[in-house]
């Protein structure tokens, strides 16, 4: 259940989810949706494929992901995606001083 | 080894069904609870559960040869698992409060036709001809 979450917690993997609840799909269809690497995806695809969360099937020279949600996981997606809105929506509807400023590097130092 | 797995699991899950079964018999003999609670209590264990069984269908999916029956079946069984799911988590609710024995049935009828129907629909319907059910 910890990969579950773990896996749900990142907003790219859910998007993949929400992606694939549409149709399988390529792992480079998928990877063309997202302005990350090839390698970043794969790690991507990599802790959904642990959850359980996807099923990967070869087709020929094409790897196809599927959608393989649980009843519970996909209502925790949903809810998951919906809490996240809502969020997003109290950040943005903040103040801008009332918003955490991001780090600034001092001079000299490396990130 | 799944098929071992699975079978194992089957088997522990029918054990526990007949001990509860069983125990629930005990109970009600040794004048503890009522015929009616033992038969109440068994539903609400029958809707439970298929409602666990439900929460694991979508998962069931197995290898497909072309994309477009793989998507009528992921959203057949989708479907099914959620309506399943309900069926079962209403049939456990409504078994416990006082309403005839008929309500719980036909909660559970309901979701059986909701299936079928959207089974038929997506394998037979327009969607399907168009290559994918929605």
């Amino acid at each position: 259940m910890n990969a579950v979450f773990k896996a749900l917690s990142d907003p790219t993997r859910r998007h993949v989810l929400e992606l694939l609840r549409d149709r399988p799909m390529s792992a480079g269809d998928l990877a063309d949706h997202f302005p990350v690497s090839k390698p970043t995806m794969s790690a991507h695809f990599a802790v959904l494929r642990e959850a359980d969360l996807v099923d990967v099937q070869k087709l020929g020279k094409t790897v196809i992901y599927r959608l393989k949600l649980s009843v519970l996981e996909d209502a925790l997606l949903g809810f998951v995606g919906a809490f996240s809105a809502v969020a997003d929506a109290a950040k943005s509807a903040q103040p801008k001083s009332a918003q955490p400023k991001p780090a600034t590097l001092k001079k000299g130092t490396t990130p | 080894m799944t098929i071992h797995r699975n079978l194992a699991t089957a088997l522990i899950a029918a054990g526990g069904y007949i001990a509860g079964a069983l125990l629930l018999k005990l109970v009600e003999k040794g004048g503890y609870i009522s015929h009616d609670a033992a038969v109440r209590a068994l539903a609400v264990f029958n809707g439970l559960a298929l409602a666990t069984y439900a929460n694991f269908l979508p998962k069931s999916i197995g290898k497909f040869k072309d994309p477009a029956s793989a998507l009528c079946m992921e959203s057949v069984l989708r479907v099914s698992g959620w309506a399943f799911m309900l069926g079962g988590l209403a049939f456990a609710i409504t078994s416990l409060l006082p309403v005839p024995d008929t309500v719980p049935l036909a909660l559970l009828a309901t979701a059986t036709a909701y299936v079928l129907g959207y089974s038929i629909w997506a394998f037979m319907g327009p969607a399907r001809r168009k290559g994918g059910a929605a």
